[in-house]
């Protein structure tokens, strides 16, 4: 198989919780994590709000240090890197955030928000070229490339979403990373915004990386799917595997938990909510266990391995086999 | 048994630079105690200016016409004194930023105590007594330790359930919810749809859902209304409604929703175009140019909202076969 694109390993991201009686508390928003993305691969990434969703992007593009491990692009390590070179290697990597208007510079004009990624990676290209590739950008994205001199408060949320996505695809990138890009639209456009980065990835060739509390929308748009919880990759599957035989206890009930517009549910699964901060608690065994349906002494003594369940099928559960055989998976 | 709140050709306008903006024309809705009537559109279909109506927050420069009724007495011109009173106590808004609803420089306990000093003239130590309850019965774990602690200490989550409980604690007889689980995972969704759910058993109380969520919707309301530009385009029981939509716009709103299961299609369905600008006067239906079944009619005359079968009501000249 070839190099992957991305990698991480044993990746650590921590952040201060405040001081302690003798040292600084901290808490890691991601442990221990390891994944590949492999080059033109779109791969979805879920989990509660907390999980260090975000905080794992922003580490993939050293916009937040790593405390521990390493992020290697096409092998070398991102995480020695700085100054100029880290900064051209971010010609490769782009984001498109949430919030999609608060993520676009209020002062400027759509066509200098645009043509900024050139003027930093394309040094060489004149104005009147730089004009020609906005334009056709803004038409590629579903706008008019006469919008050019207009402001950010003079598009709707939908469209700055389609700008903050032209923005980050003005350097061609080779990875795309979305996180909760579509969270905040309505659904007549999210689906239009979907479809848009669908495409953009087909054409392309890019790899993206899809942040999302929407499971639906990632079943849409991912090839495999990553969950984490508190900081930790809980499961890794290709797409239709996750959804139709997920073998965590915490991917089943996230699963379980998605509401149709097609029923209105008999009975809301409301199982407990533990949203402690993860700073004031010491863990021995497995994080999920004081929501777990399943947890069994043992899930209090250590926490569990990553481990193969099947080709492509990673996941980390004391009882996984067992629970795979007794029961019948969420449909 | 009159209804608990009764809006009767409520129309909302605003008085732009150069033209008139209507926001809301000639909705008629009713709740009735314990039922959850939920309102569906778009960003800007009016949604939230129905609710700020009922609350008496519209902006000194609306022109609101029509009437709504609460509890049976007329409350669109109600003297301020004569809101405050309800406002908080028996007319209750859960906010869909519950970060920005709530106070930062004041405690849990502080804020939520001080709505039951104010409103049922309890003592501090009763009213802190009464919140500390509530916030067990809406799940916020640990609660005696939330009680001292501030909003941004708080996960959003969490905070939506403290902005739940502080609506209900003088168990109003109406909650206006506008999104109020847009914010959140779908674990913590699934838990505010059940504290909401068990709210309206305990207390009677009728519940206003606004949402964009048909998903949500689908999963609370009794009763549905879909808008669309201002109007009401669609109404029936959540049971006639979800499946056989009538109207082209719910129908197609329903099928740009991802499934969680099923096969995967290629590409999303989308609905093309954008709802009209509200500062322009459209002379047939305000649907028809993004709708699929536009015909000639459709772009002269705007369709009246009128009965089909069973409790549909449809505001469309080609309504869809049930």
């Amino acid at each position: 198989m070839s190099e992957p694109l991305l990698e991480a390993r044993n990746l650590r991201v921590e952040f201060d919780a405040g001081r302690g009686l003798f040292r600084r508390k901290r808490f890691a928003a991601v442990e221990d994590l390891s994944f590949e993305l492999r080059a033109g691969e779109t791969v979805g990434l879920v989990g509660e709000s907390g999980s260090g969703k975000s905080s794992l992007a922003r580490a993939l593009l050293k916009l937040l240090p790593a405390a521990r491990g390493q992020v290697l692009w096409s092998g070398e390590d991102l995480t020695a890197l700085s100054g100029a070179a880290l900064r051209m290697r971010r010609r490769d990597m782009q984001i498109v955030f949430q919030d999609a208007p608060s993520s676009l510079d209020p002062r400027m004009q759509i066509g200098d928000i645009l043509a900024e990624p050139l003027k930093i990676f394309e040094a060489s290209a004149g104005a009147r070229e730089r004009a020609a590739r906005v334009a056709r950008m803004l038409e590629r994205v579903g706008l008019s490339p006469r919008m050019t001199n207009r402001y950010p408060h003079e598009f709707s949320g939908g469209q700055c979403q389609r700008i903050g996505i032209a923005r980050a695809m003005m350097s061609n990138p080779k990875l795309l990373i979305c996180d909760e890009a579509v969270s905040s639209l309505d659904v007549s456009i999210q689906g239009q915004i979907v479809n848009l980065l669908q495409d953009l990835q087909r054409e392309t060739g890019m790899a993206m990386l899809f942040i999302s509390h929407n499971l639906a929308v990632v079943r849409q748009i991912s090839r495999r799917v990553l969950v984490m919880y508190r900081g930790r990759l809980v499961e890794a599957a290709a797409r239709d595997a996750l959804f139709a035989a997920p073998l965590h206890p915490y991917t089943r009930a996230l699963i379980a938990a998605v509401l149709s517009p097609d029923e209105a549910p008999a009975r809301i699964a409301a199982e407990p909510i533990d949203d402690e901060p993860r700073s004031s608690r010491a863990l021995a065994g497995c994080a999920f266990r004081s929501r777990c349906a399943y947890a069994a002494p043992v899930c209090g003594e250590r926490p569990p391995r990553l481990e193969a369940a099947a080709e492509e099928h990673l996941v980390s559960c004391h009882r996984h086999a067992e629970l795979a055989a007794v029961n019948t998976p969420p449909t | 048994m009159h209804p608990v709140l009764s809006i009767e050709n409520l129309s909302v306008a605003f008085r732009g630079a150069d033209a008139e903006i209507a926001a809301i024309r000639r909705v008629s809705l009713d709740v009735a105690a314990g039922e959850c009537v939920a309102v569906v559109g778009e960003s800007g279909c009016g949604k939230t200016q129905l609710c700020l109506a009922v609350m008496g927050l519209l902006p000194a420069n609306a022109a609101i016409g029509g009437s709504i009724r609460f509890d049976g007495r007329e409350i669109l011109a109600a003297p301020r004194a004569q809101m405050n009173a309800l406002r908080g106590a028996r007319l209750a808004m859960i906010f869909q930023d519950p970060q920005s609803a709530l106070t930062p420089h004041l405690t849990i306990g502080t804020q939520m105590a001080e709505v039951l000093v104010l409103h049922r003239k309890l003592r501090w130590r009763e009213a802190e007594a009464d919140a500390l309850a509530m916030l067990r019965r809406v799940r916020v774990p640990d609660a005696a330790r939330r009680m001292r602690q501030y909003p941004h200490e708080l996960s959003g989550g969490m905070r939506q359930r403290v902005m739940i409980g502080m609506s209900l604690l003088c168990e109003p007889d109406l909650v206006l919810a506008d999104e109020p689980t847009t914010a959140l995972d779908v674990t913590i969704q699934a838990q505010v749809i059940a504290v909401l759910r068990e709210m309206r058993q305990e207390f009677r109380t009728g519940i206003v859902l606004v949402s964009h969520d048909l998903s949500v919707v689908a999963g609370l309301a009794d009763r549905v209304y879909v808008m669309y530009a201002g109007c009401i385009v669609e109404s029936a029981a959540a049971a006639d409604l979800f499946g056989h939509a009538r109207h082209p716009y719910t129908s197609a709103l329903m099928s740009c929703v991802p499934r969680i299961s099923g096969p995967v299609p290629p590409r999303l369905a989308t609905l093309p175009g954008q709802p009209p600008n509200p500062a322009e006067r459209v002379a047939g239906c305000a649907f028809a140019p993004r709708c699929a079944f536009t015909s000639e009619r459709c772009t002269r005359a705007p369709p009246p909202l009128r009965p089909l079968e069973g409790s549909t009501m449809v505001a469309c000249h080609h309504p869809l076969p049930r």
